[in-house]
């Protein structure tokens, strides 16, 4: 898959970086929201593990106008956050296909990654 | 059955152990960002030190990731100790108080659809006068900034400032801007327990502080009722 990962915390985004290219995806990072648009606008990506507090854009409003760009069908979206689904509002829900508690479950978020690209 | 000074007590306590229930996602998303930087460096390192070609420079640079996480990790632990009535302080400034409260509740806030906006004069400055009871006070704000969430309808934002001298002010409002994300707590659900005037009120009696509450804004003194300076 081809993944994008969008989290201000540079360290967690460099290294979720690394240990998803040693499982064979490919992967970019971008640190703020708007930096991350403009990487979802320029090229295909299967999946977004997004963050949802940014300190630009709210990750919500990322992941929203990241579905609605997409041409064709839109990459798997996934909330990564330190809060649970339900404390991070009703504003992700619906938006997101998986909701994912720092710190990551790693095998959870192989299997979400092992979809099918199309 | 008239309520007892207990029962008071009791009530009082309820409502801190509200106030910490709600700090408590924005207490551990603080730790959160850093055990999982940890955990994911640690399965790098292990990979890179089996590899009898890497780099001992790479190996250091991971290693020397992983103690700075390790140390914002244990300062976070150690801030847990902030929240105990019981532990002894040296006091807090009221900009170190507005800013240690409003950085913990900010995000939650937000994902709520709140903003937390500190004003200019909150700033820290040399020389500024300490106030007792940490613990009692972040309590306070807390319970400031509970109370306008729960009974401001349409709230966008709290402003935070200065009352006087030795105070502080809350004061409610839709917020400037529009919204990021327009459906942020458009379908709040209720609380089951809110912070209304009575709840403030008892928290505010329990730890010794006057509260003022005037519609979307409230304000209390920052040193226990009857000793102001």
């Amino acid at each position: 898959m081809n993944v994008l990962i969008v989290d201000d915390n540079e360290a967690a985004a460099d290294l979720l970086q690394e240990l998803l290219v040693l499982q064979d995806h490919t992967a970019r990072c971008s640190y703020t929201g708007l930096q991350a648009l403009e990487l979802a606008a320029s090229e295909r990506f299967d999946a977004a593990l997004v963050d949802l507090t940014l300190p630009d854009v709210p990750g919500v409003e990322v992941a929203r106008r990241i579905r609605a760009g997409a041409n064709g069908e839109p990459p798997l979206l996934v909330a990564i956050s330190g809060f649970s689904a339900a404390e991070a509002g009703s504003g992700a829900a619906g938006l997101f296909d998986h909701h994912l508690q720092k710190p990551i479950d790693f095998d959870l978020l192989d299997r979400l990654l092992a979809r099918p690209v199309s | 059955m008239k309520a007892s000074p207990g029962a008071r007590s009791w009530m009082a306590a309820g409502v801190r152990h509200e106030l910490l229930t709600r700090a408590l996602p924005a207490l551990r998303h603080e730790m959160a960002a850093p055990v999982s930087v940890v955990r994911m460096g640690v399965l790098l390192l292990k990979r890179q030190a089996a590899d009898p070609a890497a780099d001992p420079a790479a190996l250091v640079e991971r290693a020397t990731l992983i103690d700075e996480q390790v140390t914002q990790l244990a300062g976070a632990i150690r801030s847990l100790r902030d929240w105990e009535l019981a532990t002894q302080d040296e006091g807090v400034t009221r900009s170190a108080l507005v800013a240690q409260c409003a950085a913990l509740m900010r995000v939650a806030f937000e994902l709520q659809g709140v903003g937390l906006r500190v004003a200019d004069t909150l700033a820290p400055r040399d020389g500024e006068a300490r106030f007792p009871s940490g613990a009692a006070l972040r309590y306070m704000v807390l319970g400031a900034l509970g109370y306008l969430h729960d009974s401001v309808p349409g709230i966008g934002e709290i402003v935070i400032e200065p009352d006087g001298d030795e105070g502080l002010r809350f004061r409610a409002g839709s917020g400037s801007a529009e919204p990021a994300d327009p459906m942020a707590g458009a379908h709040r659900a209720p609380r089951a327990l809110a912070i209304d005037t009575v709840a403030l009120q008892s928290l505010a009696d329990g730890l010794g502080y006057e509260v003022a509450v005037d519609g979307a804004e409230l304000s209390f003194g920052m040193n226990p009722a009857g000793t102001a300076a």
